[in-house]
């Protein structure tokens, strides 16, 4: 794993201050939050939940061993965030405390920050109890949890790399999801207390009666679900919840969001078990051919910590379509400028504290694409419009058509996922040398 | 290099370990790390060589012979003597002796806390290193949390009282006062901890019952030792290690008043999302309240999340606990019942029933107890909703969907041959990916005999091809489908020559359909890109071929071979044959007959091809035997001529029932491997008990389904031998056996039925959840027959296979889908209600459960004559007896 250096702890910005406005400057002071949970039993659960999300590992590849990764912090104008994938990044867990889960803000400043929860932050949290005082502390290189009894204190640590390109690819996925079903907590506590502890084959979770089942074959708007005992997390925070919302997305990942008084914990499973976050390639299409866009330019000048990103009102401010800004949005999210929340279906803005011009260097199937395009391995021409390109990598060519439905490609890995993992480094290479 | 090197090197390859020893002696530090670079060198080319030496004489050993030993031991006395921690674990010097430690302590280097910081960062293995150096005065204690849990194995070694846990900890009064109290702090890991030594200890090396025993003695404070167990279960270590805790706080048997002070802690417990803490802290708080010492204010406040629990003895017990609160405080009895009623949205019948029982006892009727019970009212259960008239206003409306109807079964979809090259590219680089798509496999072989690779850029796809067949460890290993497919790549795109890939577990695994595929690519790659088509590619995905385009296809251009032929004939579709045959007699030879035979034509003399004509009876009436056939070629076995008829038959072996299928007529040991409708009868009778006509892979699996569509009763005899409903092997392919039952067009015989009921009572969620769906698909479309359903059930009842709480939970799935399913669930169940009562499953008061609510719910009372005789001559008591006498008073 390796460590990435940040550049900058917070973003500058003009906050209200008595009497006008001040301007906070990078730097200029540690505590970025402190305030206490309205509902101390959920958030601490919902706080282990997530941390019981990363220290898992779903899927062991071999020669791999389960390392434990560290929740990323971030506080928002309005919003308390933590984050955190799974040891294989194919789970991803969230909880958004809003300011009605949270009371006596004492501090709010803007910023991200990321710490390792150990065995005794998460032996506090299980300590807490509906009456247990929980205030939490969020500072540039700490989070520290007080529960009146014991206060614990966690320190920063480095960032893995692979959770930096997870959390852009996670936000594609999120902000594409539709609401599919929305059920009570009875409903939902049963639902998962039926399913099996694991399971290899993909199931589709579909509406019966008010109540959910998991089927073996896909239904009108059913969810498709594989690993789903990733889902077994959710169990110990459904009785406190008031509903339970699911999500899909057209190539297979899901959400699942529990609602809660001031409070919603996300959920979001990759397509398979298999497939961290990561490894998928939802905007890499995008990025090979950001650098000529204007408009991303514009959009990422209009962002202030926003909470929520109306596009329609950011496309009025930036002068440009809705649709280019959303474009521009999703792409924001692979350099970990912006985040999406499917409880408010809205955007966020937020920084995470790294040398964010490095997260594109991070994609090898671009930079392989890149490299094909450098080494002139990639001729194109137009036909009907259809773009055919041959794609020479190593001894043998490669075939690829760009249309308007899409990209194919004869290599191996579009065999494999069909386009569903995002394309490969000869379709990027031929989409690059196609814009010019 | 230095004479100084030189003068070391020499000294080392002396091999004179006493010699190297004195010549580092009370040497300063920083001359010692003059030496560090030549002594790194030397023993890295030590290890080399030996290495090398290994390699040469083609053996591996660990044990050197004496001078690669004698070298080996001045390495490490050398590099303990100068290098530092880094290099010394690159050079791999393992030290142990005491003689090792000698050296480290006329040394004293600076890196030992470094090192032993290192070694606890790798876990807890290599933690004895770290005490030998702590106990050796070299270092401090380190604070490490692998640190302390070393301690946990190194002193649970004792097989002796002298080397008992007890006796070791007496011994060290500073880790008693500190480190000891630390070890209820941590949580401990998956190769360390607590619960996960004492599992495997001996009576002696058990830190339980050392700590106790110490506790007895007095050596340990008592009561800190049982506060220490309830603040590490207020940590929620995960399950089998709080476990250790639970079970060491009882070991020390509290006494009323210990646990009257820990009361507090005892209810904090109830929290806990650990299931088997909150069990813990229920009973202990269960104790208490049989000695009056539980206050009912402090219970109200705590117990809420206990009555969330998966676990239903929990649920149960608290309760109990507000059942007696409510007698001893009486002023909390609304706020108890209001409690209470949460537990309502239990997902079990049991512990509603105790909701209610304990609502009617408490007999309060106010607002917030009727809101509380009718927000649970759809989810209790058909039996005890009646109970619910005191608090609901109203009917209470059933949980399943009134109008929804399950979705049917699937219909077979138009299957189209490739078009062009270009396609077959596409499809072909596709299935080398996912060869369990067996129909675009299909496609492809087609492709492949038609099309020609001239002028295609194949050779990315031959590399890919090559890429996959030399994969190792991988299911590709096991199927036959993805390797031959590759081979035929290699051939069609790279002008290879073909050379068949044999199943490389058969020898094991015993001859299986893999063969007939093999045989059919044999024929294929005879004639890549040169052939007008195959006959037997399949026209929809449920393997059928319209007979009409047979007949066309075998007017134009004929067939590959045998393989090819037998494939054709064996999936002749049932629709238009009379049609076809009208033009079948133009198809000359023996094919000919054989094609105008399977289409219904009268009047056909068999001929001598006995695979060939064994194809044509099964496809021309796969459920009865053809007499003319059968008469001709007497030997065939079962499911030549006809289905081949079984019965399933049971053996205990242990604790386990095995199952095997005895079938009438007896496989011929020569079987030929174009009748693949006996090889499905060879039943699992081979070298081991394994052996499977279709395979042990997925796509050799969906493949056989579509070798003979016609015959499926045959095809689900292979799935009743393999699956195994307990899942003591995993065998991720039988799901697949599954599949053909959901088309619109298969009629489920008994074998179908039997492997349907086997699967609901399947272990493995993907096997019982395709029998659900398989149910409901047959449901949906009208194919579910009460009758078949029922005798496989009764077969399968009294068995020994089964464990009938698992029916349960599948057919209760199957119910609530709709009220027609749960009609033909009652329906097949009163059905399948046969047998010796006496063999009936320990567990059947499930399956009795299930049977009641559903006749509640439907209002229905038991009709069956034999079901009602079956009930009344069962002689088990509980709860079996209570719902047997429950169902017959319906």
């Amino acid at each position: 794993m390796t460590a990435h250096a940040y550049r900058y702890a917070h973003a500058s910005a003009l906050e209200p201050r008595q009497g006008g406005f001040g301007c906070v400057l990078v730097g200029d002071h540690e505590g970025l939050f402190r305030g206490r949970a309205l509902h101390p039993r959920t958030t601490a659960l919902a706080l282990r939940a997530l941390s019981q999300v990363v220290m898992q590992r779903y899927y062991m590849p071999p020669g791999m061993f389960a390392p434990l990764l560290d929740p990323v912090v971030t506080v928002g104008r309005s919003t308390l965030r933590f984050e955190g994938f799974s040891g294989c990044c194919s789970t991803y867990a969230r909880l958004d405390l809003t300011e009605d889960g949270l009371e006596n803000v004492e501090e709010r400043a803007l910023g991200t920050t990321n710490v390792d929860f150990q065995g005794s932050m998460r032996a506090a949290l299980a300590k807490v109890r509906d009456k247990t005082p929980l205030v939490l502390e969020v500072g540039l290189h700490a989070v520290a949890v007080d529960t009146g009894e014991e206060q614990v204190v966690e320190r920063k640590v480095p960032f893995p790399v692979r959770w930096l390109k997870g959390l852009g690819e996670v936000q594609a996925y999120l902000s594409r999801m539709k609401l599919a079903h929305t059920v009570g907590r009875g409903e939902a506590l049963r639902f998962l207390r039926s399913l099996p502890r694991s399971s290899r084959h993909e199931a589709y979770v579909e509406k019966l009666g008010r109540g959910l089942r998991l089927a073996q074959r896909p239904s009108k708007d059913a969810v498709r679900v594989t690993g789903v005992e990733r889902l077994r997390e959710l169990e110990g925070l459904v009785p406190l919840c008031k509903e339970l919302r699911v999500y899909r997305d057209d190539f297979g990942a899901s959400a699942w969001v529990l609602v809660f008084e001031g409070e919603t914990y996300t959920l979001c499973l990759s397509p398979e078990r298999w497939r961290g976050f990561s490894g998928e390639g939802q905007l890499l299409s995008a990025l090979a051919t950001a650098d000529a866009d204007d408009v991303l330019g514009r959009v990422r000048a209009a962002l202030h910590w926003q909470d929520a990103l109306d596009p329609a009102v950011l496309a009025q401010e930036v002068g440009a379509p809705e649709e280019s800004v959303r474009e521009a949005l999703a792409l924001l999210a692979s350099r970990g400028l912006t985040g999406y929340d499917l409880s408010t279906q809205a955007w966020f803005h937020r920084v995470l504290p790294f040398d964010l011009d490095m997260v594109e260097s991070l994609h090898s199937r671009l930079n392989a694409a890149r490299k094909l395009v450098e080494a002139g391995a990639v001729a194109k021409q137009v036909k009907d419009g259809i773009v055919e390109g041959q794609v020479k990598s190593g001894d043998v060519s490669y075939r690829v058509w760009l249309t308007a439905d899409g990209a194919e490609c004869t290599c191996p890995w579009y065999a494999k996922h069909r386009g569903e993992r995002g394309p490969c480094k000869h379709v990027l290479a031929v989409q690059i040398e196609a814009e010019g | 290099m230095s004479r100084k090197d030189d003068e070391i090197i020499e000294l080392l390859e002396r091999g004179d370990r006493a010699a190297c020893v004195e010549f580092f002696r009370g040497m300063p530090e920083k001359q010692r790390r003059t030496f560090a670079k030549a002594v790194l060198r030397w023993a890295l080319e030590l290890e080399d060589q030996w290495v090398t030496k290994q390699h040469a004489d083609g053996r591996t050993t660990t044990s050197r012979p004496p001078r690669w030993a004698k070298l080996g031991d001045v390495a490490v006395a050398a590099g303990l003597a100068c290098l530092n921690a880094k290099e010394i674990d690159r050079a791999m010097l393992f030290f142990h002796e005491d003689a090792d430690w000698e050296i480290i302590e006329d040394r004293r280097p600076p890196w030992l806390e470094a090192w032993a910081q290192g070694y606890l960062d790798r876990g807890t293995k290599l933690v004895w290193k770290v005490m030998e150096a702590v106990d050796r005065g070299l270092i401090e204690p380190p604070e490490h949390e692998h640190y302390l849990l070393g301690h946990i194995p190194v002193w649970g070694r004792g097989t002796g009282p002298r080397s008992s846990v007890a006796s070791r900890l007496r011994g060290e009064s500073a880790f008693c006062t500190h480190g000891l109290w630390r070890l209820f702090e941590v949580e401990g890991t998956s190769d360390c901890s607590l619960a996960g030594h004492d599992k495997y200890a001996g009576p002696h090396g058990c830190w339980a019952d050392g700590l106790v025993k110490l506790s007895a003695d007095g050596a340990l404070p008592r009561e800190r030792l049982l506060d220490a167990s309830l603040e590490a279960l207020a940590r929620d270590f995960m399950q089998f290690r709080a476990g250790w805790f639970s079970r060491f706080h009882e070991q020390l048997k509290p006494t009323t008043e210990e646990r009257a002070d820990r009361q507090d802690a005892y209810l904090h417990l109830l929290g806990s999302t650990i299931p088997p803490t909150v069990a813990f802290a229920v009973k202990a708080l269960a104790k208490l309240d049989k000695a009056g010492q539980l206050s009912a204010e402090a219970l109200l406040g705590a117990i809420e999340p206990t009555l969330h629990s998966r676990t239903k003895a929990t649920v149960n017990q608290a309760l109990r606990l507000l059942l007696r609160a409510s007698k001893r405080s009486p002023e909390c009895v609304n706020e108890i019942a209001v409690t209470a009623a949460r537990a309502l949205s239990h997902e079990s019948a049991d512990v509603q029933k105790k909701v209610l029982d304990l609502l009617d006892q408490l007999g309060v009727y106010d607002d917030s107890v009727r809101e509380e019970v009718a927000a649970a009212a759809e989810s209790v259960a058909a039996s005890l909703r009646n109970r619910l008239t005191p608090w609901v206003d109203g009917a209470v409306s059933t949980e399943a969907v009134e109008d929804a109807a399950p979705g049917g079964g699937l219909s077979a979809e138009r299957v189209l041959p490739i078009a062009s090259g270009e396609e077959l590219l596409k499809v072909l680089a596709a299935v080398l990916e996912s060869p369990t798509e067996v129909v675009e496999v299909e496609r492809v072989l087609d492709g492949m005999v038609r099309l020609s690779s001239e002028g295609l850029d194949t050779a990315a796809l031959v590399k890919r091809a090559e890429k996959l067949l030399v994969r190792d460890h991988d299911e590709r290993d096991e199927d036959p489908i993805a390797r031959n497919l590759c081979q035929l790549t290699r051939c069609w795109g790279g002008g290879a020559k073909w050379k068949p890939l044999r199943y490389s577990t058969e020898t094991y695994r015993g001859k299986s359909t893999a063969r007939l595929f093999i045989l059919r690519l044999t024929e294929i790659a005879a004639k890549l890109g040169r052939a007008a088509g195959m006959l037997s590619l399949l026209t929809d995905t449920r393997g059928w071929i319209d007979p009409e385009l047979l007949v066309q296809r075998a007017l134009e251009h004929g067939s590959l071979g045998d393989a090819d032929q037998v494939l054709a004939l064996l999936r002749l579709g049932t629709e238009g044959r009379p049609r076809a045959l009208e033009r079948a007699g133009e198809v000359g030879g023996e094919f000919g007959r054989a094609l105008r035979f399977a289409l219904g034509a009268k009047g056909i003399r068999v001929g001598t091809t006995p695979w060939l004509w064994a194809a044509a009876a099964r496809s021309r009436d796969p459920r009865h035997v053809c007499a003319s056939v059968q008469k001709r070629f007497p030997e065939l076995g079962p499911g030549g001529a006809g289905p081949g008829s079984c019965t399933p038959r049971t053996k205990q072996r242990g604790r386990h029932h095995s199952l095997s299928l005895e079938r009438e007529a007896v496989v011929p040991k020569d079987l030929s491997d174009l009748i693949p409708t006996v090889r499905f009868h060879q039943g699992a009778k081979g070298r081991f008990a394994d052996v499977n006509a279709a395979g042990h892979c997925p796509s050799l699996v969906k493949w056989s389904a579509l070798v003979a569509p016609g015959c499926t009763e045959d095809y689900f005899a292979v799935g009743i031998e393999r699956i195994d409903v307990d899942w003591v092997e995993v065998q991720w392919e039988v799901r697949q056996f599954f599949e053909p039952m959901l088309y619109t067009d298969v009629v489920l015989g008994p074998n179908a039925y039997r492997l349907l009921v086997l699967g609901l009572a399947a272990k493995e969620a993907g096997q019982w959840g395709m029998a659900v769906e398989c149910c409901l698909a047959a449901i949906g479309d009208g194919r579910f027959d009460v009758e078949g359903f029922g005798a496989a059930f009764a077969e399968w009842l009294t068995s020994g296979l089964i464990t009938a709480g698992r029916w349960q939970r599948s057919l209760a799935e199957v119910a609530r889908v709709s009220k027609d399913s749960a009609s033909l669930v009652r329906r097949g169940l009163e059905r399948g209600l046969r047998g010796d009562a006496a063999k009936a499953p320990k567990d059947l008061a499930k399956i009795l459960d299930l049977l009641h609510e559903l006749c509640v719910e439907a209002e229905a009372r038991m009709d069956d004559a034999e079901a009602r005789a079956f009930l009344e001559n069962l002689t088990k008591s509980g709860k079996t007896a209570a719902l047997r006498k429950e169902l017959l008073a319906l």
